[in-house]
Formats: C-alpha cells, structure tokens, sequence
C-alpha cells in the first residue's frame, strides 16, 4: 500500500522526480577488472578539465576539481589545483594535480551507477536509463567506517571521453580499447 | 587633477621612502611564465606576452609589488576616489597590485594581442564578490573603472549539503605529501612561505592589456556621509595646513582631505569609527585623540591633531600609529 502510494506521488510529481534504481559496481571483483579503471580515467578527465563532475547531493551544480579535492582532505592539492586553473590560455608546461594515492585507492572499491525509469516514447514501456556514475570513497578509509559519496559523472558527458588515454583496456585481448560509455553501455561489469 | 600644497609634497616624500620595493622577476618573452609572489598571488604571462623584438630580446624584468592597507595607500600617495557622472566616490579596496616591465632601463608594454592575468592572493575570508577592477589614472590621481570581470577562486568550506558529508577525515597519516618537484613550472619568489601561505587562501583574478597600477575594489555606498566645516588645529592651537586623512573602522581605505576642498568637500560617515591624522613636513605623524562631538550636519567642528610620533620606520608602524591593521 505505501508503495503503490509513493509511486502515484512520484507520478504526480512529474518527470523530474523520477525513480531511481542504483546499482553497485564493487570493483575488487575479478569480473570487473575493466570497471575497476573507471574511477581513475574519471578523476584524471576531472583534472585535466575534459569532464565536469557534479555535487552528489545536486546533479545540477558543478563541482570543480580543487573543491574535489579538498573535500577528501588533499588539502595541499587543492590549493595547488586552484592554481593550476586556466586563467583563459593554455601553457603547454600546465600539469594536471594528481589525486593522491591513497585517495585513489579508496575511490577504487565501488562506484555507482544511476539509472531512471523512462517511458519510451515509441513504445510508451517503462525502461531505465543509465544517467549517471556516482563515485564512492570506501568506508574502510574514513574514520567513522561510513562510505562518502564522491562527485557524480554525468552519461552524456562521459560519452565524450573519445581521446585514447581515456580508454580501458580490455584484459582479454590488450590491443582492443573501451570507451568508458561502451564499457558501460556493453555492460562488461558486474552491478547489484 | 588633485592640488597639494608644498608641505604635502615635502610629507609625501618622507613617507614615499617607505614605500615598498618592487619584487623582480626575469621573464620570457617568448614562453609561458607563472610567478608566485611572495604573498602567495600569482601571476600567469602567456607566449610572446611583450611589445619587444622577441628574435633580439630572449629575458624581460617584470616589477610587481602590492598595496593592501590604508597605510600602504597613504604612503604610495594613492587617492581612493573615482569620477561617476561628474561626481567623487570613495572607494573601499580588497587589495591592489602595481606592475610594469623593463628592458634594460626600457619600459616594455603587453604585446596587443597578449593579456596577463593576476590573481591576487588573500584569506578566504575576506572574499568579496561585489568587487569590481579599477585602474589609476596617475595623472587626474583618481581610479578609473576598468572591469567588472573579477573572479574570485577560493575553496568553499559550506559546501557540505552537497556533498551530503563534512570533509572527509580519512585514515591515511601522509595524504597531503605532494611529490618533489610539482612546482617546477612556476617562478616562485624566494621570500614565499609555501606551508603559511596555501592555507586558507583565496585568489581574485583581473586580466589586463597594459601595465599599471589595479585594484580590486568598490565604491562605498549604503554609508551616510555627513558634511561639515571642518577646521584643523595643533596642540599649540595653530592651523594646519598639510593633508588630513580619515581612515574608517572596517572600512579598507583611506580618504583625504586637503585645504583647497576641505571647507566644501569635508564629510565624515555617521555612526562610524574612525581616526583622523595629518603628516607634517618633517614626516611626523598627528593624530586626532579627543574627538568633538558630531554635531548638526553643516556645522562648524574643530579637530585638534597632536604629535603622535615621528616619521615612522615602516607601513607597519604607520598601520600601528594611526590605529589601522
């Protein structure tokens, strides 16, 4: 009865509140070798502005990458970021701040994906559609052994990641190379 | 044009001594140079940034210094008004920045199709985003808008709702160890302090076309001024004739008033602390201590500035003197 009621009251609230269905990606799994680079390329495009990330808690608002940083305690980098931003020309020495890797590694157990039930517009059926990567820094790295949402990734813009030091590489055969958008869209991971 | 009489520029010359020195950097002409000054501001020149023959000159010498304090304007002669309209505003500044280029003895300008961007280093706290960029015009001796362009970058600690955490403690002992060598692409000043000065800082940026003197600032509005007809005695209840400057509570920013405008221009803002001095020609300091009470607007008050000290040594001991940070 409670559910059939939230579901009319996320009806009526029309398509911005859609549901959403999360899955995990827990990325020790040996199936999910492939996943598993996902959090790096995306921090990496993160800090070499190829890629916006968002707040977790409001898709809509951006976050940048020294705020990022500075979030998860690489309080030095952060700074260090900030100046690194592109005053609106672009030197060829500018190095991207690296995420330290420790921080890394907790960003490396999991990560979620986020889909919404959409209607299909040719079929009028209910289907889910893949809106985001949200990533997880790992309860066994905070000191209150709580996972804390990371800066969420949006499809459409991961689907721009085309340059090659982008890809995942696939561990079957090493000359084929994944975008992260067909690793995902093909589904060669593992969710629950 | 701003009139000063000859015992204001004999002052001005003994405070100009404390003015503070350029800092030197060799730059480039032909490829990207970042500076960080010693108080943490950086400085981002692209390519073939200068109006030089880049095939004969390989090195330019960029001066930069800053001025920050109401003592700091004082001593750099620096009057805080700007023209609107055919009228004088005050101007409340969030820090300003000089800078120019030498070859040799030669001064360089930006080349037309370059700009340089500085991004001016202050605490987090004092970001403000009603700032707007001036520039001084030295010869009227007042700021001419320039840009409303500034961006302030900082790192935001109220941003936690959005996160849907506080910041993260991790577990890790040594997360903030950077690896050697991850300034090597920057020019730093020596005199830079890199553990003091990354914390708790922010940078507001300004691009600009030519070398001078910006500020980042705002007109003080929201204030009343009250007008009054002011006259100016020393102990020995004899007239003064030298600049007289009021420096404001919480306001950064120091305002002058001299004998040719002080009978119609005088104002002081209500309900507001303030402290009121003059330089006389030999540099000592005057000071205002027993404050008349503000009467009816348009009357007449009389302000007594006795001796305080002699010419000071440094901006800090002026900032110390005259009762401002």
């Amino acid at each position: 009865m409670r559910r059939g009621l939230t579901i009319f009251l996320l009806t009526i609230a029309g398509v911005t509140q859609a549901q959403e269905i999360v899955s995990k990606v827990m990325l020790k799994e040996k199936q999910n070798q492939m996943a598993a680079e996902v959090p790096k390329i995306l921090i990496d495009a993160m800090s070499r502005g190829d890629i916006v990330g968002y707040y977790p808690k409001n898709t809509k608002i951006p976050v940048s990458y020294s705020q990022f940083l500075y979030h998860f305690g690489m309080t030095e980098r952060a700074y260090r970021a900030l100046m690194q931003t592109s005053p609106g020309w672009n030197c060829e020495t500018t190095k991207p701040v690296p995420i330290d890797d420790y921080a890394l590694d907790c960003m490396e157990y999991q990560f979620e994906i986020v889909e919404q039930m959409q209607r299909n517009n040719v079929t009028y059926a209910q289907e889910r559609k893949m809106k985001y990567v949200r990533l997880i820094f790992f309860n066994t790295c905070t000191l209150d052994g709580l996972d804390v949402a990371g800066p969420i990734f949006k499809i459409s813009d991961i689907g721009d990641l085309v340059d090659r030091r982008y890809g995942i590489t696939n561990p079957q055969n090493s000359a084929v190379k994944y975008s992260v958008l067909e690793m995902l869209r093909l589904k060669l991971y593992s969710a629950r | 044009m701003v009139l000063c009489s000859i015992s204001d520029l004999l002052a001005q010359n003994k405070l100009s001594n404390l003015k503070s020195p350029f800092s030197k950097y060799e730059v480039s002409t032909t490829e990207c140079s970042k500076i960080m000054h010693h108080s943490g501001s950086l400085i981002y020149i692209p390519s073939n940034a200068f109006a030089v023959d880049v095939s004969k000159i390989d090195v330019v010498t960029l001066l930069y210094r800053e001025v920050r304090t109401p003592s700091e304007m004082l001593i750099h002669n620096i009057n805080m008004t700007t023209q609107l309209m055919g009228k004088t505003f005050y101007l409340e500044s969030n820090g300003m920045f000089e800078i120019y280029c030498l070859n040799d003895l030669d001064t360089v300008q930006v080349h037309e199709d370059r700009s340089i961007v500085v991004r001016l280093a202050l605490p987090s706290k004092e970001v403000d985003v009603t700032m707007e960029g001036f520039r001084y015009n030295e010869k009227e001796g007042l700021w001419d808008s320039y840009t409303n362009r500034i961006q302030p970058l900082f790192l935001n600690d109220k941003d936690d709702d959005l996160w849907g955490s506080g910041i993260v403690q991790s577990n890790a002992e040594n997360v903030e160890v950077m690896e050697p060598g991850w300034d090597d692409e920057w020019v730093v000043d020596p005199a830079w302090a890199r553990q003091d000065s990354l914390r708790n800082l922010a940078f507001q940026t300004m691009e600009i076309f030519d070398f001078g003197l910006y500020n980042y600032d705002r007109i003080i509005n929201g204030e009343e001024f009250v007008p009054y007809v002011p006259q100016f005695v020393n102990q020995n209840n004899d007239s003064i004739k030298t600049d007289v400057y009021v420096v404001y509570e919480g306001l950064n920013t120091v305002i002058y008033f001299n004998e040719y405008n002080w009978a119609k221009d005088f104002t002081l803002i209500k309900n507001r602390k303030y402290s009121m001095f003059t330089v006389d020609k030999d540099g000592a300091i005057f000071k205002l201590n027993q404050y008349p009470e503000l009467t009816a607007a348009g009357s007449t008050l009389t302000f007594m500035l006795e001796k305080k000290a002699d010419l000071p040594k440094s901006a800090d001991e002026l900032s110390k003197l005259i009762g401002t940070r």
